[in-house]
């Protein structure tokens, strides 16, 4: 025994030192991909800081002036943000505590299906909805000149982020303890106010992480933006007053830097300016990161105890008013003869029986949320019903080309996108499970692990656009990766960009999973002598493989979604055949190329058509995510424990006989 | 689970993939590619061409994407594309930047074709007319040309009719100048201006083209509105993304009476239905030689005396292989489905402007396009040339 524990040992170690070093490597490849975007970035912004120089930074947009300020096409991009986030943040958690706490468990899981649904929306399709219907909707509504402005955009954006911060608000709410509720009530509370003040409150951290997350989205929003909103008079708008500008059709930093890219009289310098507002929305990204890090830090709350209190201090300085006006509340609709602090379980149970105002917050709530589901519900089949009518009407029309593949048609777009996410996949998958085994696996908990996990979140939030400028220089004017060298584009190139793009959203997700995986399996693995990567390898991986699955699926559907970095790099335009060598469209690049459409009537049908597909596309994602995956998997320990059960059939027997 | 029946999945898993990878890797049939960048504006016109020239050549295939008209430049300047795409005269960009490029490169500018500039314009309600009836309503004159250039620029100062609709009422419809008069005009600009999109470049053009009869009287501000897209506050300006399609799409949607955007013809007369539909009009043009014209004529062409025109060019490095010039061939040798499409064929003078600065000859071959890049060409003209001196480059549009 000993023996063979001496020859498998050093076989054992080796294992683990390879697999460590190599998931090592990756890991520090990785980084320098993300140093080299950096690099990439500042480098190319340096032109624009010297020829615009402090005007950067000062209060002028006049690009012919050579007057550039960064603050005003920022300050739009918050007050859009901003709007989006005020409706979508309420709204938000008054639906993932609606899914969570009032609905019955058999509709939760459904619940969060549809919420998913409109999470996979890609951006684009929510540009040509917003510029085709909501535009006119709001128009209405408000009452406004025009339908292309800034509060049809922050509508636009509220309904995008809003799936962000219902999953996000809802993961936060599994992770509170199911007791709090009982105890909650137990004491006296109704269900509501226990919901509100004590399961929402300890689930506060993530409610507010979600929040940021989707606030750094809008933040980061291009291409949906970039289809509703065309101006660039700042000083003249902003000069108009707050009015003025909400109902205006300025552009935000992100829509600024897609539509000037290019543009007609743009050279070098204008090009350059635009790395540099695409470096600021990168330190701006990185800063919500930081904050969402410091939010999420338990340790600090141990370690800062003074800073606590201030906190403490400045909430009751806030709630200082309304604290007041409740107890005011309180005492004019409530009178008790017994005494509060001497007696308070009685106190408690004769205020449920005999206050009957209690029930107002109730009702209160209640209804905000159920107006949240209804609103969330109508928006869903609105965009959803939009889509497919006017994408099945489309299929009708001269124009539709779904079942033909030959050049500038939506069955070439669609090989494409198949081709595109195969490689990205192919390549990303085993990479990223790589990084994450390293992350989770191999890295230890120090700063350097943070500093990397750090990188990675904020190089998932990142505009895309900026992946695509990156892709362009990189893989076809430097590389040539096409087959027409330097000259081309290529559908490689668009995969490798893309696959930049997914890398730290693949790499969170199944290190998220990995960390699901209970460390006492790890424990039990070692003690029976098991090495490191034989854990992860026979323990670990299987016990993450639905999570791994889902990530995989996930990241299809954000490679679904995606415009900005494959248009710079596979082109707008198709070649003749489906090769990754050449050019070609995707589903939703061939959306955003009929804006440069001569015939705008074929136009639409064809943005419509492909609209529908990437629908269809997306559905059967999610579909494979919640329904077959989850089935496989139950199916697959349904036969196992069958297979256990037959296997204890001789004992069963032996006792019937 | 049967002991094959797992392998098989896990094979079958990972060499479908493969399989289609390996499948669509490269393009078996080894075809020539041809990449076309630049102007959104040229870019249906060079499209078109390209996917015929495609399906006739089966070893060419021809791509074109839009970025505008600067990235064009920028792009072929570098060599990062076969054929760049513009919708205006490259000198200025390539005097700025490219001087070296363009010079070493041998990069030549050829005008393929021209494209008209209208003014579509959203009549008050209750003008219940026939479309040609709209289309001779309102007309572009020496007269009030600067008036139109003024309120599109959205400083009013100098303006010396109402900035209502009745300023460009062509007398015949007098009965109903009332109607006009209670109509503000509500212009639609490219966002930028003529520094950023070509189309707005190309409105700018017209103050050249009334020139001879009328020197313009504008302000600096309204020429720096109109250059730069320093818009004024004075009379309100919309402004929208350089794209046709996505002018004409904030412009249909807000449905405001007496709105006015320009567009190129490249996009008016394929969307003509659509323009009618919706009950708006195309201004005419008039020059006070004719009487006033309207765009499109009886055939759905540009009409002859419209002289309202930008040229679409594309350029190419002289020293690139014989394929971009056989497809730029091919172009010329198909001019008559240009008008089809919104554009107009160049005249034989205005190709040959494009060989030499001498009398036509009688009989010339295309091939002689490709002999003197844009530099060569002018120093060929005058050998003392610098680019201090200005050019045209490409063909000089009669």
């Amino acid at each position: 025994m000993n023996k063979s524990n001496n020859v498998l040992m050093p076989k054992k170690k080796n294992a683990d030192r390879v697999s460590n070093i190599f998931s090592t490597t990756l890991s520090w490849l990785f980084s320098l991909v993300f140093f080299a975007l950096i690099i990439f970035i500042t480098i190319s912004s340096i032109d624009g800081f010297k020829h615009y120089g402090s005007s950067i930074f000062g209060s002028t947009f006049d690009l012919s002036n050579s007057k550039a300020s960064v603050w005003l096409p920022l300050a739009i991009t918050l007050i859009i943000s901003l709007l989006a986030i005020i409706i979508a943040g309420p709204i938000g958690i008054k639906v993932a505590l609606f899914i969570k706490y009032r609905l019955p468990k058999k509709y939760q899981k459904s619940s969060r299906v549809t919420i998913e649904i409109l999470a996979n929306i890609p951006s684009v399709i929510f540009g040509l909805f917003a510029a085709q219907s909501l535009g006119s909707v709001i128009k209405t509504i408000f009452g406004l000149e025009t339908s292309y402005n800034v509060i049809t955009a922050g509508f636009m954006l509220t309904f995008m982020i809003l799936p962000t911060i219902v999953s996000l608000s809802l993961n936060s709410l599994d992770g509170v303890d199911s007791i709090l509720i009982s105890s909650g009530m137990g004491l006296g509370n109704t269900k509501t106010r226990t919901i509100y003040k004590i399961c929402k409150k300890d689930a506060r951290n993530g409610i507010t992480v979600s929040i940021i997350i989707a606030f750094a989205r809008a933040i980061g929003e291009t291409m949906a933006v970039s289809m509703i909103l065309q101006s660039q008079q700042y000083n003249g708008i902003f000069g108009s007053g707050f009015l003025g500008t909400i109902t205006s059709d300025l552009r935000t930093l992100g829509a600024l830097i897609s539509a000037n890219m290019f543009a007609e009289g743009g050279g070098p310098d204008l090009q350059s300016l635009l790395f540099a507002f695409g470096l600021f929305m990168f330190v701006f990204v990185m800063i919500l990161n930081s904050i969402v890090l410091y939010t999420t830090n338990r340790k600090r709350n141990r370690k800062y105890t003074k800073w606590t209190k201030v906190e403490t201090k400045i909430g009751e300085f806030v709630y200082f008013v309304p604290q007041q006006i409740k107890i005011l509340w309180e005492k004019i609709t409530f009178k008790s003869k017994i005494s509060s602090t001497k007696n308070p379980s009685k106190y408690f149970a004769n205020r449920i029986r005999e206050n009957k105002f209690v029930y107002v917050y109730t009702w209160w709530k209640i209804f905000w949320e159920y107006f949240a589901i209804t609103l969330t519900s109508i928006f869903l089949i609105w965009i959803v019903g939009d889509i497919l009518i006017y994408g099945i009407a489309a299929l009708s029309q001269g124009s539709s080309t779904i079942f033909e593949f030959s050049k500038d048609t939506t069955g070439q777009a669609f090989v494409n996108t198949l081709l595109i996410i195969v490689v990205a996949i192919g390549i990303g998958l085993p990479l990223s499970l790589f990084i994450a085994i390293y992350l989770n696996e191999f890295a230890k908990e120090n700063k350097i692990k943070k500093t990397l996990l750090f990188f990675i979140d904020s190089l998932g939030a990142t505009p895309s656009i900026i992946f695509g400028m990156f892709g362009l220089v990189f893989f076809i004017q430097t590389l040539g990766l096409s087959n027409n060298g330097t000259q081309g584009k290529s559908l490689i190139a668009g995969a490798l960009t893309i696959l930049i793009v997914i890398l730290p959203t693949f790499i969170r997700t199944i290190q998220q999973t990995l960390q699901a995986v209970p460390k006492e399996l790890r424990t039990n693995s070692y003690a029976l002598g098991a090495g490191k990567w034989e854990t992860i390898r026979k323990i670990v991986l299987p016990a993450a493989k639905q999570g791994i699955t889902t990530s995989v699926v996930l990241s299809i559907g954000r490679i679904l979604a995606e415009t900005a970095p494959l248009y710079l790099t596979s082109g707008l335009s198709s070649s003749s055949g489906s090769a990754l060598d050449s050019a070609g469209q995707t589903l939703t690049t061939r959306i955003y190329a009929q804006i440069y459409t001569g015939n705008t009537t074929d136009g639409v049908h064809i943005m419509y058509e492909c609209a529908l597909v990437t629908m269809i596309l997306v559905f059967a994602i999610i579909v494979i995510v919640h329904v077959i995956i989850p089935y496989y998997f139950k199916w697959r320990l349904k036969r196992l424990t069958n297979n256990k059960k037959h296997k204890s059939k001789p004992l069963n027997y032996s006792k019937n006989k | 689970m049967k002991r094959w029946i797992k392998p098989t999945i896990i094979a079958t898993t990972c060499l479908v993939p493969i399989g289609f990878v390996i499948g669509f890797a490269t393009d078996w049939s080894q075809k020539t590619p041809i990449s076309c960048v630049g102007s959104s504006g040229v870019k249906p016109f060079v499209e078109k061409f390209g996917n015929e020239y495609s399906k006739q050549n089966k070893k060419i295939d021809v791509t074109v994407d839009a970025g505008g008209s600067g990235f064009g430049i920028n792009q072929i300047a570098n060599k990062y594309c076969n054929i760049g795409n513009a919708s205006k005269n490259p000198f200025d960009s390539v005097k700025t930047d490219f001087k070296n490029q363009w010079t070493n490169n041998r990069i030549k500018t050829i005008t393929i074709a021209k494209e008209a500039i209208s003014i579509v314009w959203i009549p008050p309600k209750g003008l219940k007319l026939s479309s040609s009836q709209l289309d001779s309503m309102l007309n572009v004159n020496e007269d009030n040309i600067n008036d139109l250039f003024r309120i599109f620029s959205g400083f009013n100062n100098g303006i010396q009719g109402s900035g209502n609709l009745d300023e460009f009422c062509n007398p015949v419809f007098a009965d109903w100048e009332p109607k006009l008069e209670r109509c503000s005009i509500k212009p639609y600009v490219r966002a930028g201006g003529a520094l950023t999109s070509g189309t707005a470049s190309s409105f700018y053009s017209a103050t050249n083209l009334f020139n001879e009869f009328n020197p313009l009287l504008l302000n600096p501000d309204q020429i720096n509105a109109l250059l730069y897209g320093r818009y004024g506050n004075d009379h309100k300006v919309y402004d929208t993304d350089e794209a046709n399609s996505r002018a004409w799409e904030m412009f249909k949607q807000n449905n405001i009476p007496g709105s006015m955007v320009y567009l190129s013809s490249g996009f008016v007369i394929p969307n003509i239905k659509l323009i009618r539909d919706a009950g708006y009009g195309i201004m005419s043009y008039h020059d006070n030689q004719t009487a006033p014209t309207p765009l499109i004529d009886n055939n759905g062409h540009i009409s002859d005396g419209y002289k309202w025109l930008r040229p679409l060019n594309v350029m190419l490095s002289l020293d690139e292989s014989e394929k971009e010039k056989d497809f730029i061939k091919y172009i010329f040798e198909h001019q008559d489905q240009l008008e089809k499409i919104g554009a107009k064929p160049l005249s034989d003078q205005e190709k040959w402007s494009m060989v030499e600065n001498t009398s036509m000859p009688p009989t010339w071959d295309l091939d002689e396009l490709f002999n003197k890049s844009d530099v060569e060409l002018s120093h060929f003209y005058n050998s003392s040339w610098n680019w201090d001196n200005g050019e045209n480059f490409g063909a000089i549009l009669v």
